[in-house]
C-alpha cells in the first residue's frame, strides 16, 4: 500500500528527518493505520456532501491593521531568538541553489 | 482551616467572602499540596509559585480594601481562584511547551482568550500542566517530558491529553482545571481520574493562543470538581472572540440558573451501539446503575440506535492527521526556535500519514470519503435530538490503564476515544460525570452529549445525578 518510495516522498513533502530504522517502523504503523480506516468504504456516500466544519459558519472579516502592542511584541520575541542579526532572526539556510 | 486546597470554587469564595481565610492562605494551601505529592503525580510541567504567591497578596488587598465584597466576588466570579491551565495554552511571560521539544523553551508574548477570560475573572494561574505532545494522545505518555500518573493508582495512566489537569484535580492541586478536547481529551482523562470535564460546542470558547492540533475540532474547557463548578467556569471562558472567527456569538447564560432544574420528564436516548462487548464490564453495569438513578429522578429513558462509533474513528483518524500535518508545518525552525529534528515519533507519525491522505492522488479516496461520511454523522445526531433530549454513554471503554498501555500502539489514543469522538466530530457538547469506582477503587465516568449549544441542559442533568450519589466526595489516597 505504502512503498518506500512513498515514505521518502512523504518524508521530503513534510520536512523531516528520519532515521533509516525509524523510516521502517513508520512504514508499518502508518499501513497499519490505512488498513484501519479502509473502515468506510463500506459506507454508502453517494450524493453526500462534504463537511468541513460541524458547524454553520459565515466569512468573517476586519480590517488589516498592524496594532502597536503587535511592534512591541515583534520586540520581544526577536529578544528571545537563539540567534539574531540586525533586529531579524538569523536561522540556517533553508533553500539551496 | 487547613487543606483549603480541597475545597470547590464556591467553597474557596465563600470562605475569602466571610474572611475564615485569605486568598493567600488557600494558594499556598495548593502550593504546598503540589510540593507534597507532585513528585509523584507528576501533573504539571511549570509551577508559578512566586507569581502565584504575589497574585493573592494584591488579592488580599484588594478584598481588604473593598467594603461590597458580594459585588466583588459577583463581578469577577472566579476571584482569588488558583486554577490549573494545560501547557497547550499560551500564557504570557510564562513557559508554553505543549508538552513538546520543539517548544520547550518558548515564553509566549500574549496570553491565550481562555487565559486572559481567566485572570479577568479574578483567577489566579498557579501552574501549567502536562499533556501527550501537542495533544496528541489519551495517555499522557507521549509528552516529550514525562508521563502524568494517576491519583487513583499511581501505577495506572491519568489519561490524555489533558491527563496533567485531571491529574492535578483528582488529587486536589488546584480548585479549578482547564483543559482541551479535539476528541475525548477532556472526557476521557476526567473519566479516568474520577472528576468533572466539560467539553463545549465548538466554537461556543474560543481557540485564539490554544496551540493548534486539529482546528475543525478543538475546543477549551474546565476540568473542575463539581457539576457547578464547571458552570462558573464555562461561564468565564465562553464568548465571541474577534480574535477566532469560528467562536460563536450566541449569547451566554448564566449556566447556574437553570442547573438545579432536576431532570422530570427529560427524555435520555441510550445509543445501543455504545455498550458494545469491548466496553469493560465493570463500567457498563456501573452506567446501567447511573441510568437507573435518572429513571428513579424522573427522566424518561430510552433504547436508541446511532451510527457505529468504530466508523467515527476512521474519520477522525483521517481528518486529524491531515490538519495536524498542516498546523504543525509553521514549526520550521524559523519562528520558534527550534527545527522539525526536535518533534517526536508522534508527532512525526501523525505528520506523515496527515500528508500522506492531502497529497495529490490520495486526497479523494481518503480525506474527501472522511469529510462526507463526517456529514452523515453530523445528520445522524440531528435525527436522534429529534427524539430526546440528551444521550448518555461510557466516556471510555475501560478504567484506567495500566503504565505503558500506549506504546507500540498507534491506534491507542483512537481506541480509547472510540465513545467521545462521533459527538467531537458533529461539534457537540458533552460532559463527563464520575458513576461509582471498580472492584480496584478506580473511577469509573459516563458521558452526558447533547445537541450543540446545549451546555446549560448538560449541566443541569449532570447535576442532577451528582446531587444524588455524590460520587465526588470520595477522594484518592496518595
Amino acid at each position: 500500500m505504502i512503498s518506500k518510495k512513498t515514505i521518502n516522498h512523504l518524508i521530503k513533502l513534510a520536512n523531516l528527518r528520519l532515521a533509516r530504522k525509524g523510516a521502517k517502523k513508520l512504514q508499518k504503523d502508518l499501513i497499519a493505520t490505512l488498513q484501519y480506516v479502509k473502515k468506510l468504504e463500506e459506507i454508502d456516500i453517494e450524493g453526500v456532501l462534504p463537511a468541513s466544519h460541524p458547524m454553520k459558519t459565515e466569512n468573517v472579516l476586519r480590517r488589516d491593521e498592524p496594532s502597536k502592542k503587535e511592534i512591541k511584541e515583534i520586540t520581544e520575541l526577536i529578544r528571545m531568538a537563539p540567534e539574531k542579526k540586525n533586529g531579524y532572526f538569523k536561522t540556517k539556510r533553508i533553500l539551496s541553489f | 482551616m487547613n487543606k483549603l486546597n480541597q475545597l470547590t470554587i464556591n467553597q474557596s469564595q465563600e470562605g475569602m467572602k466571610k474572611k475564615q481565610f485569605s486568598c493567600q492562605e488557600l494558594v499556598e494551601d495548593c502550593l504546598k499540596r503540589i510540593e507534597k505529592i507532585d513528585e509523584k503525580i507528576k501533573a504539571f510541567i511549570t509551577v508559578c509559585k512566586k507569581r502565584a504567591i504575589q497574585e493573592a497578596k494584591e488579592k488580599d488587598e484588594i478584598i481588604q480594601r473593598e467594603k461590597d465584597l458580594e459585588n466583588l466576588f459577583q463581578k469577577y466570579p472566579l476571584f482569588g481562584i488558583p486554577v490549573a491551565v494545560k501547557d497547550s495554552f499560551c500564557t504570557g511571560g510564562i513557559k508554553t511547551t505543549a508538552a513538546s521539544r520543539v517548544l520547550e523553551n518558548y515564553i509566549p508574548t500574549y496570553d491565550a482568550t481562555v487565559v486572559k477570560k481567566l485572570k479577568e475573572a479574578g483567577a489566579i494561574i498557579i501552574g501549567k500542566t502536562n499533556l501527550d505532545a501537542w495533544c496528541h494522545g489519551s495517555s499522557t505518555e507521549a509528552s516529550d517530558f514525562f508521563t502524568t500518573h494517576n491519583p487513583w493508582n499511581l501505577n495506572r495512566l491519568p489519561g490524555g491529553s489533558s491527563g496533567g489537569s485531571a491529574a492535578a484535580m483528582a488529587a486536589d492541586m488546584v480548585i479549578g482545571a482547564i483543559g482541551s478536547e479535539t476528541a475525548g481529551s477532556i472526557r476521557q482523562p476526567a473519566s479516568w481520574c474520577g472528576v468533572v470535564g466539560l467539553k463545549p460546542t465548538y466554537g461556543r470558547v474560543s481557540r485564539f493562543g490554544l496551540i493548534a492540533m486539529a482546528s475543525s475540532l478543538d475546543c477549551p474547557g474546565p476540568i473542575t470538581k463539581t457539576v457547578e463548578d464547571s458552570a462558573i467556569i464555562l461561564r468565564v471562558l465562553a464568548g465571541k472572540d474577534e480574535y477566532d472567527s469560528t467562536s460563536l456569538s450566541t449569547p451566554v447564560p448564566n449556566y447556574l440558573e437553570k442547573i438545579n432544574g432536576g431532570v422530570e420528564g427529560i427524555k435520555i436516548g441510550l445509543p445501543k451501539e455504545y455498550f458494545f462487548p469491548q466496553v469493560q464490564k465493570e463500567v457498563i453495569e456501573k452506567v446501567r446503575e447511573a441510568i437507573k438513578v435518572f429513571e428513579k429522578i424522573g427522566a424518561k429513558i430510552e433504547e436508541i440506535s446511532l451510527f457505529d462509533p468504530q466508523y467515527a474513528i476512521a474519520v477522525y483518524t483521517i481528518l486529524q492527521r491531515a490538519e495536524v500535518s498542516s498546523n504543525l508545518a509553521r514549526y520550521d525552525g524559523i519562528r520558534y526556535g527550534r527545527g522539525r529534528e526536535f518533534f517526536g515519533e508522534e508527532a512525526k507519525r501523525r505528520i506523515m500519514l496527515g500528508t500522506f491522505v492531502l497529497s495529490a492522488g490520495y486526497y479523494e479516496a481518503y480525506y474527501l470519503r472522511a469529510q462526507k461520511v463526517r456529514t452523515l454523522i453530523c445528520q445522524d445526531f440531528l435525527r436522534a435530538f429529534k427524539k430526546i433530549d440528551v444521550i448518555i454513554a461510557p466516556t471510555s471503554p475501560s478504567i484506567a490503564l495500566p503504565l505503558g498501555s500506549s506504546k507500540d500502539n498507534p491506534m491507542f489514543g483512537e481506541i480509547q476515544d472510540v465513545l467521545v469522538e462521533p459527538s467531537t466530530i458533529a461539534g457537540l457538547p458533552g460532559i463527563n460525570i464520575c458513576c461509582g469506582f471498580s472492584s480496584e477503587n478506580l473511577p469509573i465516568g459516563f458521558q452526558i452529549i447533547g445537541p450543540q449549544l446545549s451546555e446549560e441542559l448538560l449541566l443541569q442533568v449532570a447535576f442532577a445525578y451528582q446531587n444524588e450519589t455524590q460520587w465526588n466526595q470520595r477522594k484518592p489516597k496518595i
